[in-house]
């Protein structure tokens, strides 16, 4: 019982927006059949009624500039052309981009629409729509209003800057298109962040000036990079010249080769056979001469050309792969997209 | 270790070859200064002289080599009680590197000395170590062997309490050429006969020239 008597809550809640819609909307439906059937005067109460402050039911823009636009029509038809433009200058201060249709409206109320916007000064900018972009076939695309002909200038730039790159600055009348290719001022792909879009205009026609904004989200969409070889630390060379210690080996191996040769004949041979020869006499001078030999010249050089080498081999190797890996990651970056998505201002 | 043991060994060990690594082959000549010493109960014969000998050695990196050896010689009387012996050895030898500068190595060899008035046929096993440690930059290299001889059958004599063979030297290289100079020592001693204990020993002072012939790849 309990949860029924919830649901008949909810249900309830939503029952008063949802007929404050259908309420405007209906109404609207109404007016509008009435003026195609030309009974303008029994529908102009009905769009006065809705733009009026006392209409109990919500209003979208986009119904109180189908409103104003229907009222200033019908004022049109009725030739009350001043009406007709109040009406007409109503609905273009709400919605620059608001156009009568020449195929259905009359002259004359073409003509008192065409009024109404040279009595009006505005400029705006359609939301940006989210989405991807492959800067190398394809544009992000803004489009922006003036009322009438205006001097324009928009500008693109990162949010909170103070200035950034001009995509257009001249003089304009209507809507227009502007295609942007992702690159900013400098030639490279413009970084992620919040952009806005500035568009300034003032009137050829009248000592006005307006301006709109649009703010968006740019980030890359690009396959990861890859990390670069680290620098080659002591722990990945070889040591480069031989230690002290090192040279002294040299005199060990010759010395132990030496005491090798020495312990056989000594220790080895059977001493009931009177020795062993003179050979291992022989073999531990010319192995202690090797040794003090290499010890010298261990000194005088002591660096390691087969060290300098490897590690010169390790170091190129390291650069050919970083090098590998640095146009991997531009190809990458090249196929970097866009991704574009409508924000609400400079910041959150 | 029975023949076909050693057979069977030495026949696996190119598997121990890692494969492509390419497989080297050297050889090697020497000259020997040898002398060889025996007591057989009426003092101390001594005779000395030039022996000869070859090497051809299969490598198999990073841890195997083989090898055929071939050594002949005159060995001339140095004491009145000596005579003249003819030297005549081959072998077999087989070694891996279980670090890189220790190799543990076996092999067999047949001797033969004629002399006048016999000829005495040695046959021996041979099994131990080597040390191999490259000083003077890779230049030269150190060498130390110790094998021992467990089993040696040797004509008319039974079979030697103690028999080992060792040696130490140095072995210089220049790219594939080497030469290298080593002393190496033969010592046998026989159970005592009719009270008397045969002590025989071979020493050399080799001088030995390698090269590297091919490195050719493995299949």
């Amino acid at each position: 019982m309990r949860r029924i008597l919830r649901l008949l809550a909810v249900a309830a809640a939503c029952a008063g927006p949802l007929a404050a819609q259908g309420g405007t909307a209906d109404q609207l439906a109404r007016a509008r059949a009435l003026y195609e059937q030309l009974q303008i005067e029994r529908a102009l109460p009905l769009l006065r009624a809705i733009v009026s402050p006392q209409w109990p039911f919500d209003v979208t823009v986009a119904q109180r500039v189908e409103a104003y636009t229907y009222l200033g029509a019908a004022h049109a038809l009725a030739r009350r052309t001043d009406s007709a433009v109040v009406y007409f200058r109503a609905a273009l201060e709400r919605d620059p981009f608001v156009q009568l249709d020449a195929e259905r409206f009359t002259p004359a109320q073409l003509q008192a629409f065409g009024r109404a916007r040279r009595e009006t000064f505005a400029v705006a900018t359609r939301p940006i729509r989210s989405g991807r972009v492959d800067p190398r076939t394809d544009r992000v695309r803004f489009i922006f209003v003036t009322t009438h002909a205006a001097a324009v200038r928009v500008e693109l730039r990162g949010a909170g800057a103070g200035t950034g790159l001009v995509l257009f600055d001249a003089d304009a009348d209507g809507v227009r298109e502007l295609a942007w290719d992702g690159l900013g001022p400098d030639g490279r792909l413009a970084p992620p962040g919040r952009y806005e879009l500035h568009i300034d205009g003032v009137s050829r026609l009248r000592d006005v000036r307006d301006s709109a904004h649009l703010y968006f989200d740019l980030r890359h969409d690009a396959r990861p990079l890859e990390d670069t070889l680290p620098d080659l630390g002591a722990a990945d060379l070889l040591p480069e010249r031989a230690s002290a210690s090192a040279a002294a080996g040299e005199i060990a191996a010759g010395v132990g080769v030496a005491g090798a040769a020495l312990g056989i004949s000594g220790l080895l041979a059977n001493g009931a056979l009177d020795g062993a020869g003179s050979g291992a006499a022989v073999v531990a001078g010319v192995a202690t001469v090797t040794g003090l030999v290499a010890y010298l010249a261990r000194r005088r050089h002591p660096e390691i050309p087969e060290n300098v080498a490897a590690n010169r081999r390790r170091q190129d190797e390291r650069r050919a792969a970083n090098e590998a890996i640095r146009a991997r990651n531009a190809s990458r970056l090249a196929q970097t997209a866009l991704v574009l998505s409508p924000a609400a201002g400079v910041g959150p | 270790m029975t023949p076909g043991r050693l057979a069977a060994l030495l026949l696996a060990a190119p598997c121990a070859a890692r494969a492509g690594d390419a497989q080297v082959l050297t050889a090697a000549a020497w000259v020997s200064l040898a002398e060889h010493r025996v007591d057989a109960g009426f003092g101390v014969e001594r005779s000395s002289g030039v022996l000869g000998g070859g090497r051809v050695t299969l490598g198999l990196p990073p841890r195997v080599e083989l090898d055929i050896t071939a050594t002949a010689g005159t060995l001339e009387p140095d004491s009145a009680n000596a005579e003249q012996r003819h030297v005549a050895e081959v072998g077999v030898d087989a070694r891996y590197r279980p670090l890189s500068w220790l190799w543990v190595a076996t092999g067999v060899a047949t001797r033969t000395y004629s002399a006048p008035i016999a000829v005495q046929r040695w046959t021996s096993l041979r099994l131990g170590a080597e040390a191999r440690v490259p000083f003077f930059g890779g230049r030269a290299e150190a060498l130390g062997r110790l094998l021992f001889l467990p089993l040696v059958d040797v004509t008319g004599l039974e079979q030697p309490e103690l028999a080992i063979t060792a040696a130490a030297g140095v072995e210089y290289r220049f790219g594939p050429v080497g030469a290298g100079l080593f002393y190496s020592l033969e010592r046998f001693d026989f159970p005592a006969q009719d009270g008397v204990a045969r002590a025989e020993q071979l020493s050399a002072l080799t001088l030995r020239a390698s090269a590297r012939v091919l490195p050719f790849s493995s299949p």
